[in-house]
């Protein structure tokens, strides 16, 4: 092979070998290189719920979307959108959507109902999961009310979203004030249908549930000396189960209702007790202090008891086993502390309770095993005796002077008043039977 | 031995086939490896956009601090020497120093206001010699002043155009508290020089429906307030609307 034949060779090899390496190359991936910007951290906040009424805008439609409006007000979950911002044509969507008209005004979920001579069916959508309705419901409207209905089916919505218990058809004892009087009183969870539990002139004071919700233990001082009466809540006179000498106050049904803790101090110093529900009966001393022992509230398990005691100075809250022992203190937040109240919230040990910050009275909630304490009011005048709603999302209390309010129990949304007029001794009932 | 011409072509490509093929397979190999374990954006230019924002204020515990009552003195002076003040209604009955004010007659003199002093101004900038700040190390911690009159030093980090466009995103990233927020999604944007988005898309979708509504949601509201009043794309970077420009919405604040 000559020099020219062995150049022509490898320019040939060279050049084959170009254009491999050029196949190759266009065989990669084209490219798609841009900018790309990181956001991190979406805001969390109550979730967006339309709630259009019935296009048929007939009084029992009108009636349907009123309640389920303030259910889920209330319900600590939802923020329901203004209907003055809908885009969506409900006379064409009658029960089903469009979701993109819903994602327009920033709906997440969106609720549709039907209310027919015997019947009002509900259904629930999820926006992003497109048309199809995520939840459906039928009632029959006989031997029920409409009220009645939309909180079942409030309730279905909640238990849907949270996998909790709603607390729609629940309902809220608490003391009234009137000249000279103090009046045991109840009413539905959002205000509606009050009535009274006590039926005499004296004063009574702090009202308790039963677990089952039939009764309510309270202190009177119809025969002078303040005892603890059991009245029933459809009426009926009420059992006096406790008359020691002196207090018998600040009652407490244990969870299986089967006993009451209260404070007694029928040897002198007030000493928190547990008697039998049934006779009255004292089961056991939980307290021996030389101090002022009040307000016990049991735990979800029953297993503990949180009081107040000035043992240590001003009152602050205790935890105590329920078989008794030596009580912790689990408040140190200023000087004064008062009202414990236990969340319902399964595998939590979250108290509530009044504080008092800068003279004015607030109400907070404690972690006991984080001890993360989160305010649920502020700078809203004098807010005082909280108690959970029976799934922990929301908490009633009484605002002096002003009426019962209802708030988040995370402390964020707005107060809700539920009842106007000057009220303490706040508490609330079991969850609605189903 | 001695090869045709044709005989010497048919070696030559054959040849350079298998030195081809033995250069290259391993390349192929490695790099289709290492495509693999790249991620999607690998190859993309990640902007450090991220948003400053501000924790929010924690509510509790709060201890609402009362600040002492200030007390107007409308008690009698205790200076029994001290003069009572002369009432007035004219200039004429006061001294020729003072002049009637409010009833009173209190002196003419305004105090004077304070010149400036340019050299103390400046000091704060003034350095002896460049020792004082050795190079590599910072003059400033993030959030001092620079030294700058015209802003801050954060706003140096990152080009302001990607943080306000960051910020847009972020103020309108909104998703509910019981929704799920598993995975990312990606969203992209079609931006012109002048600042309007003229097109959108989700590139990647998260897996969790809420969280892509979301940010379908947050595309939606950036281009409309975009387009409202947009901000021109800074010349250093026209080159980078030409592609994309594309957002990771993680639900997560970053660590």
């Amino acid at each position: 092979m000559d020099m020219h034949s062995l150049r022509s060779k490898t320019s040939q090899l060279a050049l084959c070998a170009f254009a491999c390496v050029a196949a190759s190359a266009s065989a990669q991936p084209s490219d798609n290189s841009g900018v790309v910007i990181d956001v991190n951290g979406a805001k969390r906040g109550a979730y967006p719920i339309a709630l259009p009424g019935a296009p048929e805008g007939d009084a029992a439609s009108k009636e349907v979307a009123q309640i389920e409006g303030t259910d889920l007000t209330l319900a600590g979950v939802f923020k329901v959108l203004d209907p003055a911002s809908f885009l969506a044509d409900l006379k064409t969507e009658q029960l089903g959507i469009d979701p993109q008209k819903w994602k327009d005004v920033g709906a997440f979920g969106v609720v549709k109902y039907r209310v027919t001579g015997d019947q009002i069916e509900f259904r629930l959508f999820e926006v992003s999961k497109g048309n199809t309705a995520a939840l459906t419901k039928m009632y029959k409207r006989s031997g029920t009310t409409t009220r009645q209905i939309v909180h079942r089916w409030d309730n279905e919505v909640v238990k849907y979203y949270t996998n909790e218990p709603g607390f729609f058809g629940s309902q809220i004892a608490f003391t009234a004030k009137g000249k000279g009087t103090s009046t045991i009183m109840a009413m539905d969870f959002d205000g509606a249908n009050a009535f009274v539990v006590s039926h005499n002139s004296s004063t009574n004071i702090l009202p308790a549930w039963s677990p089952s919700g039939g009764k309510i233990a309270y202190t009177s001082f119809m025969r002078n000396n303040p005892d603890l009466y059991v009245g029933a809540t459809n009426g009926g006179r009420p059992t006096k189960i406790s008359g020691q000498k002196g207090m018998n106050t600040g009652a407490a049904f244990s969870p299986d209702g089967s006993k009451i803790a209260l404070t007694l101090s029928k040897d002198g110093n007030p000493e928190i007790y547990i008697i039998n529900a049934s006779d009255g009966s004292v089961v056991r001393r939980i307290t021996n202090d030389k101090s002022i022992d009040t307000s016990p509230a049991w735990s979800p398990d029953g297993g503990q008891l949180a009081f107040v005691s000035d043992r240590n100075g001003g009152p602050q809250i205790f935890v105590v086993s329920s078989s008794g022992g030596t009580p912790r203190q689990v408040s140190f937040n200023g000087n004064y502390n008062t009202t414990p109240t236990w969340s319902p919230k399964a595998g939590k040990h979250v108290i509530a309770y009044t504080t008092r910050d800068g003279g004015q009275y607030d109400i907070v909630t404690l972690d006991l095993d984080t001890k993360a304490m989160t305010r649920v009011t502020q700078n809203e005048g004098n807010n005082e005796e909280p108690s959970f709603s029976p799934n922990g999302r929301v908490i009633a209390y009484a605002r002096q002077g002003q009426g019962i309010y209802i708030s988040n129990a995370d402390g964020t949304g707005k107060a809700t008043k539920i009842y106007s007029g000057s009220a303490t001794g706040v508490d609330w009932g079991p969850a609605p039977k189903e | 031995m001695s090869f045709k011409d044709g005989e010497m072509q048919t070696i030559s490509v054959l040849g350079a086939i298998v030195i081809s093929i033995g250069l290259f397979a391993p390349v192929l190999f490695l790099t289709e490896k290492a495509d693999a374990a790249k991620t999607k954006f690998d190859d993309m230019e990640s902007i450090e956009a991220s948003v400053a924002y501000k924790k929010e204020k924690q509510k509790q515990p709060q201890k609402q601090t009362s600040q002492p009552e200030v007390k107007k003195d409308t008690t009698v002076s205790h200076d029994e020497n001290k003069k009572p003040i002369e009432g007035c209604k004219l200039d004429s009955e006061c001294k020729p120093d003072e002049k009637c004010k409010e009833g009173h007659c209190v002196a003419k003199k305004e105090p004077k206001e304070k010149p400036v002093d340019i050299d103390q101004t400046l000091a704060k900038f003034h350095h002896n010699d460049d020792d004082e700040n050795p190079a590599g190390k910072p003059v400033t911690a993030p959030g001092d002043f620079n030294g700058s009159e015209e802003g801050w030093a954060p706003t140096t980090k990152g080009n302001p155009f990607w943080q306000g466009f960051a910020k847009d995103i972020h103020e309108n990233f909104s998703l509910p508290e019981i929704s799920e927020a598993n995975g990312i999604p990606v969203g992209c944007f079609h931006i012109t020089p002048d600042g309007k988005i003229i097109d959108t898309k989700v590139k990647e979708k998260s897996g969790s429906p809420d969280l892509d509504q979301a940010a379908e949601h947050a595309i939606d509201a950036v281009k409309k307030l975009r387009n409202d009043n947009p901000t021109p794309v800074p010349t250093e970077l026209l080159g980078a609307i030409n592609r994309w420009i594309c957002i990771r919405f993680d639900p997560k604040q970053a660590s």
